[in-house]
């Protein structure tokens, strides 16, 4: 099979064979996916609308993304900008923190550890739309248990516009009129009610990596390292976390990157895109102006475009940012 | 006041440093001290309750009754009144009281809106009369898909909201039926346009287009109210006796043998079953199964036949392919949600198993997995082969396959549970109700059933349950495919 002298012939008859192995897939990859995403740069162009023929559309240019970015559009695709930012800047470190500690409390030799794995990662494989429908249950202001537990009553969870820093710090200061960026006005209780669906649906998840990723560590370092007198805190920031660096790393950038699609949980509980349209994602964004109202595919596959490229940078920073404190073992 | 607050923080404190210190020496994977696992017990059981809290509530909800479920305070186990009623209680018809509009949910009971001040969801029912030159093929299905236009009185320019739903036409009496539910309204309602689409034929032709607008010109409107804002409160009949006499102010000694019993509910299950007003969750289970059990074969098959190309086979252009394969990953869905949705508009496969199916039937995470996989299987066994005079394609089916049952399971796995939860697609590529994946048609029911928690949970759980019971068997496989998945 090496290098040794292959008669052309062969050598062509397998790559035919090769080619007709990869014709199913690419088939289907080719009309929906590779096509697709060309297209969408092409649509994204023109002012479609559903059910328009192909003769009615026009090509307008750039239109489309000067009117998401400055134009009529801008101030709700920005708020669903700045609430996806939100909402993946609280949801994924707190999941993470969280999943660590369910991996390491996890990773401890206890007995009964398979039946807690279980019930921690059943909340993942149950569906969004079951998860949300349910949250949405806990959260309800008259029939909800969230009020009954916290022995608050009558408080509309999921319609609460009330942000989090605006409460905390700037209303004490007296500057609550005068903040109202998403940003620096912090998540609605309305997202972080969704935040906290999240958190508690994903911590399985990642908790069961995160497990994977300390069971991969060799034993023998903490052996060696209690030998030399190293105290149990010092064994976990020298040999635990930067030996856990990959999978930390890989999570980060997979979450960042779930976080910013994030779409079922607010259709469901918040069909409107909650209170002062503060936990609209961009990925809802995207589906109330391309599959509702007067269905604007151009406008829908512009928003697309955007959130791509916001996907890529997010990517490209952490990669930078975190990418070299990455320690992969050898 | 204050010694209290500080022995609370100093408490707290000294809490987190003991649980700080736990998982430091949790990460070792040593024998703890007693009192250590002692604490990581109770630290997992402090989690395991949270997490397993929504599951119980779900479950006990989905056996309760309308009025237990609407229960302040909420009630742990469900427990009924059973009464009996004398005399000539029974059967009476109970008095209608007044309630608070923001507790009354009721489903089911139309009454006319008097005055429209907000529209979280909703329904539309009514009747038009079509216009006579109305172009429509009466030999073509008459169902159609309808879009839903509103306006909002206060932004002109635009409307959030919109809905979809089913209009039937009857030719013999000239009668347009339709039956819309909708979302996201506020304010409102100036006027509803209804935009007719012909199915297969001429796919994307619009047919008719009606305008009812409000104030009864092409038909009279009438709005049957989900909930939020009735002035009423009906009972529904299956209130329990106790209270629905104590809500009527009845009399004590109309009641005897008043007792408490545990009652599980189970109807919930068959009322939520037959709820979609058109078809039935059975319709929903259907579709969701085939269609996720096709695209997992489906995917499997494109997806072993590519890698094996990738991993045991050299072609021109093989390192080109690969890569241009792993830079699709890259691209989120999103993307090409428009793309595809015109493309099969232009087949004419909207609202067809092909829309739900063929667009899944390759999957790049799946080429991937399974090319890491077969580059594990040594050459020497291809080799073997080839003295016996198999063909790649036996050698594949014969012998890479079987060897490879792990990652299979662990693609497989993850193919099924991605098509079953998925929502956006099937939501955008199906209209008709009869083509809703079981997800479309909980969210659809969740839209529609408002506040009947009960049923809800029912439904949830009837949706939850074929995955849970799966994952108990294939335990083993997800999660080691889960671990191998953040390990590579």
């Amino acid at each position: 099979m090496r290098k040794k002298k292959m008669y052309w012939t062969k050598d062509r008859l397998e790559c035919f064979e090769a080619y007709g192995y990869l014709l199913p897939a690419a088939l289907v990859l080719l009309t929906f996916w590779f096509l697709p995403v060309v297209a969408s740069i092409l649509i994204s162009f023109t002012n479609w609308k559903g059910g328009d023929r192909l003769e009615n559309i026009q090509w307008i240019g750039l239109t489309n993304y000067e009117r998401a970015l400055f134009g009529d559009k801008a101030e709700y695709m920005w708020d669903s900008f700045f609430n996806t930012v939100n909402y993946a800047a609280y949801s994924v470190p707190i999941t993470l923190a969280l999943a660590l500690a369910v991996a390491l409390l996890l990773n401890a030799p206890i007995k009964g550890r398979a039946i807690f794995r279980t019930v921690y990662f059943l909340p993942f494989i149950t569906t969004w739309v079951a998860v949300s429908i349910v949250w949405k249950y806990f959260y309800d202001p008259n029939a909800g248990i969230l009020n009954w537990l916290l022995g608050t009553t009558g408080l509309d969870w999921l319609d609460d516009p009330r942000c989090l820093w605006s409460m905390i710090i700037w209303n004490p200061l007296g500057l609550g009129k005068s903040v109202t960026h998403p940003i620096l006005a912090g998540p609605s209780i309305s997202m972080l009610s969704i935040i906290f669906t999240s958190v508690w649906r994903d911590i399985g998840y990642f908790a069961i990596i995160f497990l994977a990723g300390l069971q991969n560590i060799d034993r023998s370092y903490y052996e060696a390292a209690s030998i030399d007198g190293a105290t149990p805190a010092q064994q976990f920031w020298t040999i635990t976390v930067p030996l856990l660096s990959p999978v930390t790393f890989f999570l980060l950038i997979i979450s960042g990157i779930g976080a910013f699609k994030i779409f079922v949980p607010m259709l469901v509980m918040t069909p409107t895109g909650g209170p002062n349209y503060t936990t609209a994602s961009m990925t809802f964004y995207l589906y109330q102006q391309g599959f509702t109202g007067s269905w604007l595919l151009g406008y829908a596959s512009a928003v697309a475009y955007i959130l791509f490229v916001i996907i890529l940078i997010l990517t490209f920073i952490q990669n930078r940012a975190f990418g070299r404190k990455v320690h992969y073992e050898n | 006041m204050t010694t209290s607050a500080i022995i609370l923080v100093v408490l707290g404190l000294a809490w987190a440093g003991v649980m700080a210190w736990v998982l430091m020496e949790c990460s070792r994977r040593q024998r703890l001290a007693p009192l250590g696992s002692a604490f990581v017990y109770h630290m997992l059981t402090i989690g395991a309750v949270i997490m397993g809290l929504p599951f119980y509530w779900m479950l006990i909800t989905s056996v309760k009754s309308f009025h237990d479920s609407q229960a302040y305070p909420p009630k742990w186990i469900p427990i009924r009144t059973v009464c009996t009623l004398n005399s000539d209680a029974e059967g009476k018809i109970f008095e209608v009281i007044k309630g608070d509009p923001k507790g009354g949910i009721l489903g089911g009971y139309t009454y006319v809106i008097v005055k429209t001040v907000k529209f979280p969801n909703g329904e539309i029912r009514g009747q038009i009369t079509p216009p006579k030159n109305l172009d429509y093929d009466v030999s073509a299905p008459i169902q159609l898909d309808v879009k839903l236009d509103a306006r909002q009185a206060e932004t002109q320019n635009e409307s959030k909201g919109a809905g979809s739903g089913m209009v039937t036409i009857d030719p013999t009496s000239n009668t347009l039926t339709y039956d819309l539910s909708f979302m996201n309204l506020s304010g409102e309602i100036t006027g509803v346009t209804l935009h007719g689409f012909a199915k297969k034929e001429m796919i994307g032709a619009e047919i008719f287009k009606l305008n009812a607008a409000g104030k009864g010109a092409a038909g009279t409107l009438t709005y049957t109210a989900m909930h939020e804002w009735g002035e009423l409160i009906l009972i529904p009949k299956d209130t329990p006796p106790e209270q629905a006499i104590r809500s009527t102010r009845a009399l004590p000694t109309e009641v005897s043998n008043v007792k408490r019993e545990l009652y599980f509910r189970i109807g919930n299950y068959a009322e939520a079953w037959v709820a979609p007003k058109v078809t039935t969750f059975g319709q929903y289970f259907w579709v969701s199964i085939f269609t996720s059990i096709t695209t997992t074969i489906g995917t499997l098959l494109t997806g072993a036949l590519a890698a094996f190309a990738f991993a045991k086979m050299r072609f021109r252009g093989k390192g080109a392919f690969f890569y241009l394969i792993l830079a699709t990953m890259m691209v989120p869905g999103q993307v090409l949600l428009i793309p595809s949705y015109i493309i099969l508009q232009y087949l004419g496969w909207l609202d067809t198993y092909l829309a739900l199916i063929v667009p899944w039937l390759a999957s790049v995470f799946t080429i991937f997995l399974m090319r890491q996989f077969f580059m594990t299987i040594p050459d020497d066994l291809w080799d073997a082969a080839q003295i016996d005079g198999a063909s790649r394609f036996r050698f594949l089916f014969i012998v890479v396959l079987p060897l490879s049952k792990p990652v299979m399971i662990t693609a497989g796995i993850f193919t099924f549970l991605g098509n079953w939860n998925s929502l956006l697609w099937p939501l955008i590529v199906t209209t008709r109700p009869e083509m809703r994946t079981i997800m479309v048609g909980l969210q659809t029911y969740n839209t529609e059933a408002g506040g009947e928690f009960h049923l809800l949970m029912a439904a949830s759980t009837m949706a939850v349950l074929p995955i849970v019971i799966a994952f108990f068997f294939l335990q083993k496989f997800f999660i080691a495919g889960i671990a191998r998945t953040g390990l590579k």
